[in-house]
């Protein structure tokens, strides 16, 4: 499991953490059950406090991506293939809103948009 | 038991100098840093803890016990470095662990060894022979050799070498991996505490200015760098602080409250802990 | 007490061998003469020996340390006197020996002896040791030195004028004990003292 902490980015430490790790887990990279580092390693590791990480990984687990059990520790939670592809469309519209905004900026119609993508597909066949 | 130290309505006149803790306590498994300037009363605080001095008022609870300096059996579990206390000087480390060994009940004559060698400290060399660096580290070493579950430290990291710090600050971390040590830590090295700890206390001239968790404390507030001419364009309100240098002004600012204009910078604990003495403290 | 005990022995078998050298000086020249001068010295150095140990540990700053450790500050200030009181013995055993073997063997000269050292030995560490506790051992420097002087004074004039004639045989036995309650009485205070001590110098 990799996490780096980015100084540039506004967000708050925990988010980060449950950005990437997220990440990790929808791409993944972190597989279905494996043991993810306790809250205190990580937060030794990565020169943060323990609340910090522990917030994370709660919000990793009430977002249902991983599963802590007592004494044991916290692993990667099984995902139902339903999951996954909200996961994916999710994606997809966070980049269809991108595009939005850059044809927007553009000022490129519908139309012309969906020429493009056509395109893309063609040139990919 | 979920306070490993707690201090109510605690006070301490020492002369003209008063330390007031109303209300200050460490939580079990945590690491806390005491960040203050020179005589703003964190070895008061140690002292107190150790039951060194008394309380002139107050409460004040170490592991539970409410009377540290009558309880033999609480000190038996503290770890501890402070100023002015110190070894005999004339001995060296292994006749040092000698005689602790029939003081603490759980020395571990074993991980001393281990510690002393680590450090590279010859242990057959007298305590006054060693340099300020090796003196610290002994110390360390006994205060990690007794199955401590809470280490009380005063400064351990002043006036070391960056390659030594970072060696003990990494002994440090290790200790507190495990949920069952706590460590109280006092220092004016910023940058030590922001890296180790949980949680930050700023002691001024004897009074706690605030006690946060240090993620949650410097995800709150931000630098913004802005020109003389460019003052205006904020709101004097949301400026907790500022710093006037001849071209450009640094302003503390809470990160909702900084205008869309204006880039927002992450500041280090040694900055903001700057800042907020010179904004008087206000949060 | 063990530990502290052994940390003393770990300080003195590095320095004291000069002054160890003295005592014994001391002790065989007073088996050798007939006043008490040598006999309250050689006991006197050994006391200062002692003493130095305490000196030390307020220097180093062990006083303090060891409040933090599991020690009861009882056993701090016992440990002391404990201390001393073997250097008393040690030194009534050294002159004993070199008085067998040099001087007068009567009893009534060796039991005088004893006597007077261990009573002067008791009193030095009664007087002495509640004010080093209480005030430093370098504030009180000037202070048992006169102490010193003027007990060594006082016990050469006593031991030798008439009050140590055989008139008063139980004598050489009452004045130890009384000195012992004395001691004792000043082994409580000190315990007091140092209970309430605190350490704020910086």
């Amino acid at each position: 499991m990799d996490v780096i902490l980015s100084n540039n980015s506004q967000d708050p430490i925990y988010l980060q953490i449950v950005e990437q790790i997220r990440a990790q887990i929808v791409q993944g990279i972190l597989a279905e059950g494996t043991l993810l580092p306790s809250i205190r390693s990580l937060a030794k590791d990565l020169r943060i406090s323990v609340i910090t990480t522990k917030r994370a990984y709660d919000e990793l687990e009430r977002e249902g991506y991983i599963q802590t059990v007592a004494a044991k520790g916290s692993y990667v939670a099984a995902r139902s293939h339903e999951q996954l592809k909200e996961e994916y469309l999710r994606k997809i519209e966070e980049h269809m809103r991108s595009i939005k905004l850059l044809s927007d900026f553009l000022g490129l119609s519908e139309e012309e948009l969906g020429m493009m993508y056509q395109l893309l597909v063609k040139g990919d066949a | 038991m979920e306070h490993a130290i707690a201090c109510t309505n605690v006070r301490k006149k020492l002369g003209s100098f008063s330390l007031d803790l109303e209300n200050f306590c460490v939580q079990k498994g945590t690491v806390h840093g005491l960040i203050g300037a020179n005589g703003s009363g964190k070895t008061t605080t140690i002292k107190l803890l150790l039951g060194l001095m008394k309380q002139d008022e107050g409460d004040i609870s170490v592991l539970s016990s409410s009377a540290i300096a009558q309880d033999a059996d609480t000190r038996n579990r503290i770890g501890f470095i402070v100023d002015d206390a110190s070894v005999p000087s004339m001995l060296n480390p292994k006749e040092m662990g000698a005689v602790l060994s029939h003081v603490y009940s759980e020395w571990d004559a074993t991980a001393y060894s281990k510690l002393l060698t680590q450090f590279k400290l010859d242990q057959k060399k007298p305590y006054r022979s060693c340099s300020r660096g090796m003196k610290v580290k002994v110390l360390l070493a006994i205060a990690l050799s007794h199955k401590a579950s809470l280490l009380i430290l005063d400064e351990p990291t002043s006036g070391l070498d960056p390659l030594s710090r970072d060696e003990i600050l990494s002994l440090l971390s290790d200790y507190s991996k495990d949920e069952e040590h706590t460590i109280f830590i006092t220092s004016h090295i910023t940058s030590d505490l922001e890296k180790l700890c949980d949680y930050i206390t700023v002691l001024d001239d004897g009074k706690v200015r605030l006690t946060e968790e240090k993620d949650a404390l410097l995800d709150s507030y931000r630098l913004v760098r802005t020109t003389h001419s460019g003052l205006s364009d904020f709101d004097p309100e949301a400026i907790i602080a500022k710093r006037e240098g001849e071209f450009q002004i640094e302003l503390l600012m809470h990160k909702e409250q900084i205008p869309t204009f204006a880039e927002p910078i992450r500041i280090t604990l040694e900055e903001l802990v700057i800042m907020l003495a010179k904004g008087g403290y206000r949060t | 007490m063990k530990a502290l005990l052994l940390k003393d022995w770990y300080l003195l078998r590095k320095r004291w061998g000069i002054l160890f050298g003295i005592v014994l000086l001391f002790s065989v020249l007073a088996g050798a003469q007939a006043t008490m001068l040598y006999t309250l010295m050689s006991t006197m150095m050994l006391l200062m020996i002692s003493l130095n140990t305490l000196a030390y540990d307020q220097h180093d700053g062990w006083d303090a340390y060891v409040c933090a450790l599991p020690v009861s500050r009882a056993q701090l200030v016992l440990s002391k006197y404990l201390l001393a009181f073997l250097c008393i013995m040690i030194s009534v055993v050294l002159v004993l020996i070199s008085t067998l073997v040099l001087g007068d063997r009567s009893a009534e000269s060796l039991i005088g002896n004893a006597s007077v050292q261990i009573s002067f030995g008791f009193i030095f560490v009664a007087c002495n040791f509640p004010l080093i506790l209480k005030f430093g051992f370098e504030k009180s420097r000037v202070y048992y030195l006169v102490v010193a002087g003027v007990l060594i004074g006082l016990t050469s004039l006593v031991s030798q004028s008439e009050l140590a004639s055989p008139t008063f045989p139980a004598l050489p036995f009452l004045v130890p004990l009384f000195a012992l309650l004395v001691v004792l009485g000043s082994l409580r205070l000190s315990i007091f003292l140092v209970k309430n001590k605190e350490f704020s110098e910086t």
